[in-house]
């Protein structure tokens, strides 16, 4: 056990180094940017993909992954957009956004688990079939929201500096949490993503499993699509289009090892936290936003590395164990 | 004997990838005739596929040639922008065409190369490091001239981009031509060709038998990124301006009509006239969108439908032939 700890210790801390290291340069460039205001911000930026990155995670540890995550949170968005302007009452009109979202995860689980699509390139292409609806429905437009009373869901602040879709995130990311680290289900899905045939053989029925995670990850991305539709007062066509690639990055810099079987929810936090740090101290030292898509990649390519390093130490160590 | 030799080939066209293929080309191309009361078959309207073809091809050719060695490259949209990007930048500098060619072929092999490292030093996923090279490429070519077009006014780069044979068959166009039939060529016929097949089929049996997987696909990866540079470039050269837009939103048009074309996802299967095939049914496809005037949304949900239709058809071919062995 306590091997297991140090291992996940090793993994995440070069990672909050780097954030804390960031944190301070950015806070040098502008002496603002650890103002409570803009830590507001970076809480608000960071629920979304954050949100997202949760069922992400939760796939890759699988060994699957789902690019059309963004497109499904968009989706949901302008679903709940469409509910609450027609007069649907918006706490009924969650549960079925939501539920909306778990259609979106089994149409993906049928093209993965019956028709055994590699998962990576069947959601390219649902990704741009969800786009193309999303906006034929809005004409491209956003559409605004105009009953006021669902606004709070995005723009509460609990003790007047938290806000709600921040608190939401990190209470999916506890509870999914600790169903990995502590429920068979969650051990599953570790044994499913590092070796199928493995996991075939010890009686688990991975198709069953992944089918649950691709609808648990299209619920996912429905609460965070339906949080930003509150925020922004209205259901955006292009909320979702970076809304994947941050969450796998996050997932990916939180140590979520993207050949399976691999990674916590707590690592997951971090990583998203790193990202959103970079992506808010870019815009507040003043640099043009393009910058930030070259240090998205760059991040991921680091992530990556840190990924490579750390597989590699733990093979030499297995190694030398063997040899002793 | 003879008779039965005839009837077996007979046969053979039928199960054949090609009769598929080409019927699904016919159907493509009859649908939209109907549909567009003709225009689709009006030589104002061929000339327009035929320019569009010379793109998705060279696309095509990149992302097939490293599917059937067993890898993906999502980057070679960025890459394509990114070297009109630089090339443009050159040419404004002053650079001869020729120069401000090799400028940007070789910025695109040097990227190739550097996924090749990634996947090959570093054993990254080919999938998510090339996202990682993608969005970088993506930036750099906003950085080189910090977000804004660059118009290209060079004469031979006019000639290339926007020039025809007998004013309807564009003069790029013969490049991708003569490309595809090289690579067809080279597939076929040689040995670097078909051990190919090997390392994309089975990268472990390839190693054994003496093949160098590392090597081909260091190959395969520097192909793709000048392909799709060159994609890039006469892109840009036709709308005498390179944008940061360029050639992203055609990449996946390269893997959906290398899938068309009966490239399989999975490696080791395919050639250059089935991606030819699914070349055309792309564009055919596309094009009979417009002319019909499906408005551009609706053609971002039919783009994806058919990436999604590629892919069943490829498995319905898997499961067939394993159905066979």
């Amino acid at each position: 056990m306590s091997i297991i700890k140090k291992g996940l210790k090793a993994k995440v801390t070069p990672i909050i180094v780097v954030t804390i290291l960031a944190m301070i340069l950015f806070q040098v460039r502008n002496n603002s940017y650890l103002s409570l205001n803009n830590l507001k911000n970076l809480m608000h930026a960071m629920s979304f993909a954050g949100t997202i990155s949760i069922g992400i995670a939760m796939l890759m540890i699988g060994g699957e992954i789902d690019l059309a995550a963004g497109a499904e949170a968009a989706f949901s968005g302008v679903i709940i957009t469409l509910l609450i302007e027609r007069g649907v009452w918006w706490p009924l009109a969650i549960p079925i956004t939501i539920l909306f979202g778990m259609l979106c995860g089994v149409i993906t689980a049928i093209f993965v688990n019956k028709l055994n699509f590699m998962s990576f390139i069947a959601t390219i292409g649902i990704m741009s079939v969800y786009n193309g609806i999303i906006r034929v429905i809005t004409q491209s437009k956003n559409l605004p929201i105009s009953y006021q009373g669902y606004y709070k869901v995005g723009s509460t602040l609990i003790f007047n500096a938290i806000p709600l879709p921040f608190v939401i995130m990190v209470v999916l990311m506890v509870i999914y949490g600790i169903i990995l680290a502590r429920t068979n289900f969650g051990r599953n899905i570790y044994m499913i993503g590092g070796n199928r045939q493995a996991a075939r053989l010890c009686g688990i029925n991975q198709k069953k499993l992944s089918t649950i995670l691709f609808i648990n990850n299209g619920a996912i991305a429905a609460v965070a699509g339906l949080v930003l539709a509150s925020r922004m007062h209205s259901g955006s066509p292009t909320a979702g289009d970076t809304g994947a690639l941050d969450a796998i990055t996050a997932s990916v810099l939180g140590g979520v090892s993207f050949m399976g079987g691999a990674g916590a929810m707590a690592n997951c936090f971090f990583g998203i936290l790193l990202l959103t740090v970079f992506n808010t101290g870019l815009t507040t030292s003043g640099l043009p936003p393009y910058w930030q898509i070259v240090a998205q990649g760059m991040l991921l390519l680091l992530a990556l590395f840190v990924d490579f390093i750390n597989e590699r130490s733990r093979i030499k160590n297995l190694e030398r164990r063997n040899a002793a | 004997m003879e008779q039965q030799k005839s009837k077996f080939r007979i046969g053979n066209l039928f199960k054949s990838k090609m009769l598929t293929l080409i019927l699904l080309l016919a159907v493509v191309v009859g649908v939209f005739t109907i549909m567009s009361k003709g225009q689709l078959l009006n030589p104002k309207n061929i000339r327009n596929i035929l320019q569009s073809i010379t793109l998705v091809s060279l696309l095509t050719i990149g992302a097939g040639m490293l599917m059937i060695g067993g890898y993906v490259d999502l980057s070679l949209g960025g890459i394509g922008t990114m070297a009109a990007l630089i090339t443009a930048y050159a040419l404004r500098a002053g650079a001869p065409w020729y120069l401000a060619l090799i400028i940007g072929l070789v910025a695109g092999a040097v990227t190739g190369a550097f996924n090749a490292v990634l996947i090959n030093e570093l054993r990254f996923q080919p999938f998510i490091a090339t996202l990682a090279t993608a969005s970088i490429t993506q930036g750099l070519g906003y950085i080189v001239n910090h977000g804004q077009q660059i118009d290209i006014d060079n004469p031979v780069f006019n000639f290339i981009g926007t020039q025809r044979i007998a004013d309807f068959i564009p003069y790029s166009i013969i490049i991708s031509l003569v490309l595809l039939a090289v690579y067809g060529v080279m597939l076929k016929n040689t040995k670097f060709g078909r051990s190919m097949y090997l390392v994309g089929g089975n990268p472990q049996a390839s190693l054994l038998s003496g093949l160098h997987p590392k090597r081909v696909s260091y190959i395969l990866f520097i192909n793709a990124g000048v392909l799709s540079s060159l994609a890039g470039i006469l892109l840009a050269a036709r709308l005498k301006t390179a944008n940061t837009t360029g050639i992203v939103n055609q990449q996946f048009s390269g893997m959906t009509a290398a899938i068309l074309g009966g490239i399989s996802f999975g490696g080791g299967s395919g050639g250059m006239g089935g991606a030819l095939i699914g070349i055309l049914i792309l564009n055919c496809f596309n094009n009979g969108m417009t002319i019909v005037r499906v408005t551009p949304y609706w053609q971002t949900v039919a783009s994806g439908a058919l990436l999604l239709i590629a892919l069943a058809i490829d498995f319905l071919r898997i499961s067939r032939t394993k159905k066979v062995s």
